[in-house]
Protein backbone atom coordinates (compact mmCIF):
# COMPACT_ATOMS: atom_id res chain seq x y z
CA UNK A 1 0.00 0.00 0.00
CA UNK A 2 1.41 3.37 -0.67
CA UNK A 3 -0.04 4.89 2.08
CA UNK A 4 2.64 6.36 4.00
CA UNK A 5 3.07 5.71 8.14
CA UNK A 6 2.70 9.18 8.38
CA UNK A 7 -1.28 8.92 7.62
CA UNK A 8 -1.86 5.91 9.59
CA UNK A 9 -0.09 7.78 12.61
CA UNK A 10 -2.10 11.25 11.92
CA UNK A 11 -5.55 9.16 12.04
CA UNK A 12 -4.69 6.54 15.10
CA UNK A 13 -3.57 10.01 17.00
CA UNK A 14 -6.89 12.12 15.71
CA UNK A 15 -8.81 9.05 17.30
CA UNK A 16 -6.86 9.12 20.22
CA UNK A 17 -7.18 12.90 20.86
CA UNK A 18 -11.40 12.07 20.19
CA UNK A 19 -11.41 9.73 22.99
CA UNK A 20 -9.22 12.10 25.31
CA UNK A 21 -12.12 14.59 24.71
CA UNK A 22 -14.76 11.91 24.81
CA UNK A 23 -13.20 11.06 28.81
CA UNK A 24 -13.00 14.28 30.03
CA UNK A 25 -16.19 15.85 28.76
CA UNK A 26 -18.58 13.16 29.27
CA UNK A 27 -20.65 13.25 32.64
CA UNK A 28 -22.43 9.81 32.63
CA UNK A 29 -19.78 7.27 33.37
CA UNK A 30 -20.82 4.68 30.72
CA UNK A 31 -20.18 7.41 28.03
CA UNK A 32 -16.38 8.02 29.47
CA UNK A 33 -16.08 4.43 29.31
CA UNK A 34 -16.85 4.05 25.64
CA UNK A 35 -14.54 6.99 25.15
CA UNK A 36 -11.94 5.10 26.48
CA UNK A 37 -12.53 2.16 24.31
CA UNK A 38 -11.74 4.86 21.01
CA UNK A 39 -8.32 5.62 23.34
CA UNK A 40 -7.59 1.64 23.63
CA UNK A 41 -8.68 1.07 20.20
CA UNK A 42 -5.88 4.15 18.67
CA UNK A 43 -3.35 2.09 20.61
CA UNK A 44 -4.12 -0.98 19.50
CA UNK A 45 -4.24 0.55 15.53
CA UNK A 46 -1.08 1.63 16.12
CA UNK A 47 0.57 -0.58 16.92
CA UNK A 48 -0.47 -2.88 13.90
CA UNK A 49 0.60 -0.05 11.60
CA UNK A 50 3.71 -0.16 13.35
CA UNK A 51 3.72 -3.90 12.59
CA UNK A 52 2.79 -3.56 9.04
CA UNK A 53 5.14 -1.26 7.98
CA UNK A 54 8.71 -2.16 10.00
CA UNK A 55 8.02 -6.18 9.41
CA UNK A 56 7.18 -8.70 12.08
CA UNK A 57 4.37 -9.72 13.92
CA UNK A 58 5.06 -8.68 17.13
CA UNK A 59 2.84 -5.54 16.68
CA UNK A 60 -0.43 -7.49 16.07
CA UNK A 61 0.34 -10.35 19.03
CA UNK A 62 0.65 -6.84 21.16
CA UNK A 63 -3.00 -5.21 19.46
CA UNK A 64 -4.41 -8.86 20.77
CA UNK A 65 -3.71 -8.56 24.11
CA UNK A 66 -4.72 -5.24 24.18
CA UNK A 67 -8.25 -6.24 23.13
CA UNK A 68 -7.56 -8.81 25.72
CA UNK A 69 -6.91 -6.65 28.42
CA UNK A 70 -9.67 -4.07 26.95
CA UNK A 71 -12.28 -6.80 27.50
CA UNK A 72 -11.37 -6.97 31.07
CA UNK A 73 -11.54 -3.69 32.05
CA UNK A 74 -14.79 -3.19 30.44
CA UNK A 75 -16.11 -5.76 32.68
CA UNK A 76 -14.74 -4.27 36.08
CA UNK A 77 -16.25 -0.88 34.39
CA UNK A 78 -19.57 -1.55 33.66
CA UNK A 79 -20.10 -3.77 37.21
CA UNK A 80 -18.87 -0.56 39.07
CA UNK A 81 -21.28 1.16 36.58
CA UNK A 82 -24.19 -0.84 37.83
CA UNK A 83 -22.65 -0.56 41.63
CA UNK A 84 -22.83 3.38 41.43
CA UNK A 85 -26.32 3.17 39.71
CA UNK A 86 -27.13 1.12 42.76
CA UNK A 87 -25.69 3.58 45.82
CA UNK A 88 -26.46 6.88 43.52
CA UNK A 89 -29.39 6.82 41.55
CA UNK A 90 -27.49 8.24 38.41
CA UNK A 91 -24.85 7.76 36.92
CA UNK A 92 -23.53 11.51 36.94
CA UNK A 93 -19.26 11.30 37.77
CA UNK A 94 -19.96 14.77 39.21
CA UNK A 95 -21.78 13.84 41.81
CA UNK A 96 -20.07 10.53 42.73
CA UNK A 97 -17.85 12.14 45.18
CA UNK A 98 -17.73 9.89 48.03
CA UNK A 99 -15.35 7.28 48.59
CA UNK A 100 -17.05 4.28 50.93
CA UNK A 101 -17.14 0.59 50.71
CA UNK B 1 -3.90 2.41 -5.42
CA UNK B 2 -7.57 0.71 -4.56
CA UNK B 3 -5.66 0.42 -1.33
CA UNK B 4 -5.66 4.23 -1.20
CA UNK B 5 -8.89 4.84 -1.95
CA UNK B 6 -10.21 2.32 0.72
CA UNK B 7 -8.21 3.77 3.42
CA UNK B 8 -9.52 7.28 2.67
CA UNK B 9 -12.88 6.31 2.97
CA UNK B 10 -12.35 4.16 5.68
CA UNK B 11 -10.25 6.40 7.78
CA UNK B 12 -13.12 9.87 6.60
CA UNK B 13 -16.08 6.78 7.97
CA UNK B 14 -13.99 6.22 11.54
CA UNK B 15 -13.59 9.88 12.72
CA UNK B 16 -16.71 11.01 11.42
CA UNK B 17 -18.39 7.99 14.08
CA UNK B 18 -15.73 8.60 16.53
CA UNK B 19 -16.62 12.34 16.53
CA UNK B 20 -20.19 11.32 16.75
CA UNK B 21 -20.21 8.84 19.92
CA UNK B 22 -18.42 11.57 21.67
CA UNK B 23 -20.62 14.48 21.41
CA UNK B 24 -24.00 12.81 20.68
CA UNK B 25 -26.50 13.43 24.01
CA UNK B 26 -28.09 9.70 23.82
CA UNK B 27 -26.25 6.82 25.37
CA UNK B 28 -27.67 4.52 23.13
CA UNK B 29 -26.84 6.33 19.72
CA UNK B 30 -22.97 6.64 21.11
CA UNK B 31 -22.71 3.18 21.57
CA UNK B 32 -24.33 2.03 17.89
CA UNK B 33 -21.41 4.42 16.84
CA UNK B 34 -19.11 3.39 18.76
CA UNK B 35 -20.58 -0.28 17.03
CA UNK B 36 -19.71 1.76 13.66
CA UNK B 37 -16.52 2.92 14.66
CA UNK B 38 -15.10 -0.43 15.65
CA UNK B 39 -16.28 -1.86 12.42
CA UNK B 40 -14.49 0.54 10.08
CA UNK B 41 -11.58 0.08 12.47
CA UNK B 42 -11.70 -3.86 12.10
CA UNK B 43 -11.84 -2.87 8.13
CA UNK B 44 -9.04 -0.50 8.22
CA UNK B 45 -7.35 -3.60 9.94
CA UNK B 46 -7.79 -6.10 6.72
CA UNK B 47 -5.72 -3.03 4.60
CA UNK B 48 -2.94 -3.59 7.17
CA UNK B 49 -2.54 -7.90 6.26
CA UNK B 50 -4.10 -8.38 9.91
CA UNK B 51 -7.17 -9.99 9.07
CA UNK B 52 -7.09 -12.31 12.22
CA UNK B 53 -7.44 -9.12 14.20
CA UNK B 54 -9.71 -7.58 12.29
CA UNK B 55 -11.77 -10.86 13.45
CA UNK B 56 -11.19 -10.78 16.40
CA UNK B 57 -11.78 -7.45 16.75
CA UNK B 58 -15.40 -8.25 15.61
CA UNK B 59 -16.04 -10.91 17.65
CA UNK B 60 -14.27 -9.77 21.11
CA UNK B 61 -15.02 -5.86 21.02
CA UNK B 62 -18.01 -5.70 19.28
CA UNK B 63 -19.99 -8.62 20.11
CA UNK B 64 -18.56 -9.39 23.57
CA UNK B 65 -17.74 -5.84 24.90
CA UNK B 66 -20.09 -3.77 22.95
CA UNK B 67 -23.48 -5.90 23.43
CA UNK B 68 -22.47 -6.08 27.67
CA UNK B 69 -22.76 -2.47 27.41
CA UNK B 70 -25.95 -1.85 25.93
CA UNK B 71 -26.97 -4.22 28.25
CA UNK B 72 -25.58 -2.41 31.22
CA UNK B 73 -27.08 0.71 29.32
CA UNK B 74 -30.36 -0.64 29.45
CA UNK B 75 -30.32 -1.64 33.02
CA UNK B 76 -29.22 2.02 33.91
CA UNK B 77 -32.14 3.63 31.86
CA UNK B 78 -35.14 5.27 33.84
CA UNK B 79 -38.73 4.27 32.99
CA UNK B 80 -39.66 7.33 30.73
CA UNK B 81 -36.77 8.16 29.50
CA UNK B 82 -35.79 8.29 25.74
CA UNK B 83 -33.12 5.64 25.03
CA UNK B 84 -32.80 5.87 21.41
CA UNK B 85 -34.84 7.76 18.77
CA UNK B 86 -35.75 5.85 15.95
CA UNK B 87 -36.49 8.56 13.56
CA UNK B 88 -32.81 8.83 13.20
CA UNK B 89 -32.36 5.42 11.20
CA UNK B 90 -28.86 6.89 8.97
CA UNK B 91 -26.94 5.52 12.27
CA UNK B 92 -28.56 2.01 11.26
CA UNK B 93 -28.16 2.48 7.93
CA UNK B 94 -24.19 3.79 8.34
CA UNK B 95 -23.30 1.11 10.66
CA UNK B 96 -24.81 -1.18 7.24
CA UNK B 97 -22.70 1.06 4.80
CA UNK B 98 -19.71 -0.22 6.97
CA UNK B 99 -20.20 -3.69 7.19
CA UNK B 100 -20.81 -4.13 3.25
CA UNK B 101 -17.52 -2.14 3.06
CA UNK B 102 -15.94 -4.68 5.29
CA UNK B 103 -17.23 -7.71 3.41
CA UNK B 104 -16.46 -5.93 0.22
CA UNK B 105 -12.83 -5.81 1.18
CA UNK B 106 -13.01 -9.25 2.38
CA UNK B 107 -14.44 -10.93 -0.87
CA UNK B 108 -12.32 -8.28 -3.30
CA UNK B 109 -8.98 -9.56 -1.26
CA UNK B 110 -10.36 -13.39 -2.07
CA UNK B 111 -11.02 -12.61 -5.68
CA UNK B 112 -7.18 -11.61 -6.28
CA UNK B 113 -7.72 -7.99 -6.70
CA UNK B 114 -4.31 -7.52 -4.16
CA UNK B 115 -5.60 -5.20 -1.97
CA UNK B 116 -3.04 -5.93 0.94
CA UNK B 117 0.26 -7.72 0.04
CA UNK B 118 -0.93 -10.82 0.36
CA UNK B 119 -2.05 -12.96 -2.34
CA UNK B 120 -4.71 -15.53 -1.30
CA UNK B 121 -4.63 -15.41 2.66
CA UNK B 122 -6.44 -18.29 3.33
CA UNK B 123 -4.23 -20.57 1.76
CA UNK B 124 -0.70 -18.97 1.77
CA UNK B 125 1.94 -20.39 3.87
CA UNK B 126 2.85 -16.78 5.70
CA UNK B 127 -0.60 -15.67 6.22
CA UNK B 128 -1.05 -13.58 10.15
CA UNK B 129 -3.08 -16.12 12.09
CA UNK B 130 -0.61 -19.01 11.86
CA UNK B 131 2.33 -16.28 12.50
CA UNK B 132 0.58 -15.18 15.57
CA UNK B 133 -0.51 -18.70 16.66
CA UNK B 134 3.05 -20.01 16.47
CA UNK B 135 4.78 -16.85 18.07
CA UNK B 136 2.63 -16.62 21.05
CA UNK B 137 3.03 -20.64 21.77
CA UNK B 138 6.74 -20.26 20.98
CA UNK B 139 8.72 -21.27 24.31
CA UNK B 140 12.06 -19.38 22.42
CA UNK B 141 12.83 -15.79 24.37
CA UNK B 142 10.62 -13.96 21.68
CA UNK B 143 7.79 -15.98 22.26
CA UNK B 144 4.67 -14.92 24.46
CA UNK B 145 3.68 -17.70 26.26
CA UNK B 146 4.01 -16.05 29.45
CA UNK B 147 1.83 -13.36 28.50
CA UNK B 148 -0.26 -15.55 26.95
CA UNK B 149 -1.00 -17.49 30.43
CA UNK B 150 -0.78 -14.24 32.34
CA UNK B 151 -3.79 -13.04 30.98
CA UNK B 152 -5.92 -15.61 31.11
CA UNK B 153 -5.04 -15.10 35.17
CA UNK B 154 -6.22 -10.92 34.29
CA UNK B 155 -9.48 -12.40 32.77
CA UNK B 156 -9.75 -14.32 35.54
CA UNK B 157 -9.86 -11.92 38.04
CA UNK B 158 -11.96 -9.48 36.14
CA UNK B 159 -14.62 -11.90 36.13
CA UNK B 160 -14.56 -12.94 39.79
CA UNK B 161 -14.08 -9.12 40.73
CA UNK B 162 -16.93 -8.05 38.19
CA UNK B 163 -19.14 -10.10 39.88
CA UNK B 164 -17.92 -9.42 43.71
CA UNK B 165 -18.18 -5.48 42.72
CA UNK B 166 -22.29 -5.90 41.33
CA UNK B 167 -23.28 -8.13 43.69
CA UNK B 168 -26.26 -7.19 45.50
CA UNK B 169 -25.22 -6.97 49.63
CA UNK B 170 -28.02 -8.67 51.61
CA UNK B 171 -28.18 -6.93 55.36
CA UNK B 172 -29.66 -10.12 57.27
CA UNK B 173 -33.36 -9.64 57.91
CA UNK B 174 -34.17 -6.78 55.31
CA UNK B 175 -36.42 -7.63 53.04
CA UNK B 176 -35.09 -8.10 49.49
CA UNK B 177 -36.54 -9.16 46.42
CA UNK B 178 -36.05 -12.40 45.42
CA UNK B 179 -33.19 -12.20 42.79
CA UNK B 180 -34.27 -15.68 41.36
CA UNK B 181 -31.60 -17.83 41.67
CA UNK B 182 -29.32 -16.65 44.57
Amino acid sequence: MSVGIEHWLVLSSLLFALGVYGVLSRRSLILVLMSLELILNAAGLNFIVFSYYLGGIRGQIFTLFIIGIAAAEAAIGLAIVVRLYRENGSLDVTKASEMKW
Amino acid sequence: MIAEIFFYILSLLLLVFAFKTVTTKLVLHAAIYLIATLMSLAALFILLNAEFLAAVQLLVYVGGILVVTVYSILLVSRVGETVIQFDKRWILMATGVVGVILVGLIYLQMVGLNITNHSLVILSENDTARQIGGAILSLTKEGFILPFELISLVLLSALIGAVLIAKEVRRPGANTENEGGE
